[in-house]
């Protein structure tokens, strides 16, 4: 996956969303590339097949290079998701720099969701 | 000061699949006229929420329209200005609306922004950003 190569107009936006890998305790949601509008549909399907009842559920964003307002919101909506769905705890890890910091810090998501520096 | 360049104009699907390519494209004026760093991740976030709520005007309208782009330098600022053919200003309490989160952002990271109706009765924002840390180009 290129962030600068050329993909327009037919190739698929660059988000990579994995599934939960198998052992350990934690269901796990792994989010890579660019999270906006095109993407949160995707992501918060995945977090609602992945979160399971008494387990935590840790997302992954330290692979992610963007992230604007409604990525930001999809994050508020995942973390509320997984808990309705009986997760113990929602752990979001990301790399504090770039646009995902940036939008973290000014709506106070850092401080609202559980966020762990990578 | 920077060397005087011709506006890059571009027109794209007002949808969420136009919204990397855009903020790719005037992120890269960007970084041409100078700028890097923190400010450049400022300015893809507010062009993408520019486009996003191009994006929702659109679909609010229930038609595929277009939105167009323009980025310039004028001075030390970057200029882009993003014109939707969508419904026009949202009502309040409406993502897309000069008080949703959308506007928000954008003023919390442009140094100035302006949203006006657009001359078909659609929606144009427009967004400046220093371009040096003193507000002027650098060299």
């Amino acid at each position: 996956m290129s962030r600068r190569g050329g993909r327009w107009p037919d190739d698929p936006v660059p988000l990579t969303i994995a599934p939960a890998e198998p052992g350990g305790t934690a269901a796990r949601v792994r989010i890579e590339g660019e999270l906006d509008m095109a993407g949160c549909d995707a992501f918060l399907r995945e977090v609602r097949a992945t979160a399971r009842p008494g387990r935590p559920l840790e997302i992954d964003l330290r692979g992610l290079t963007f992230l604007d307002s409604t990525g930001g919101r999809a994050l508020l909506a995942a973390d509320r998701l997984a808990r309705r769905a009986g997760a113990t705890a929602v752990v979001f890890r990301a790399r504090p720099e770039g646009s995902v910091g940036r939008v973290l810090s000014l709506f106070a998501l850092d401080r609202v969701l559980d966020v762990q520096a990578a | 000061m920077p060397e005087p360049r011709p506006p890059v104009l571009m027109r794209l699907p007002a949808a969420p699949e136009s919204l990397s390519v855009a903020r790719q494209v005037v992120a890269g004026v960007a970084i041409a006229a100078g700028m890097d760093g923190e400010p450049v991740e400022d300015v893809r976030i507010a062009v993408t929420e520019a486009c996003a709520n191009a994006a929702r005007h659109a679909h609010a309208a229930g038609s595929a329209g277009e939105m167009e782009l323009a980025v310039w330098i004028d001075g030390g600022l970057l200029v882009v200005a993003v014109r939707d053919d969508g419904t026009g200003l949202a009502d309040p309490g409406d993502a897309a609306s000069p008080s949703g989160v959308g506007f928000v952002t954008m003023r919390a990271l442009a140094r100035r922004v302006e949203l006006r109706a657009g001359p078909d009765g659609g929606t144009e924002v427009v967004m400046s950003f220093e371009i040096g840390r003193d507000g002027r180009a650098p060299g």
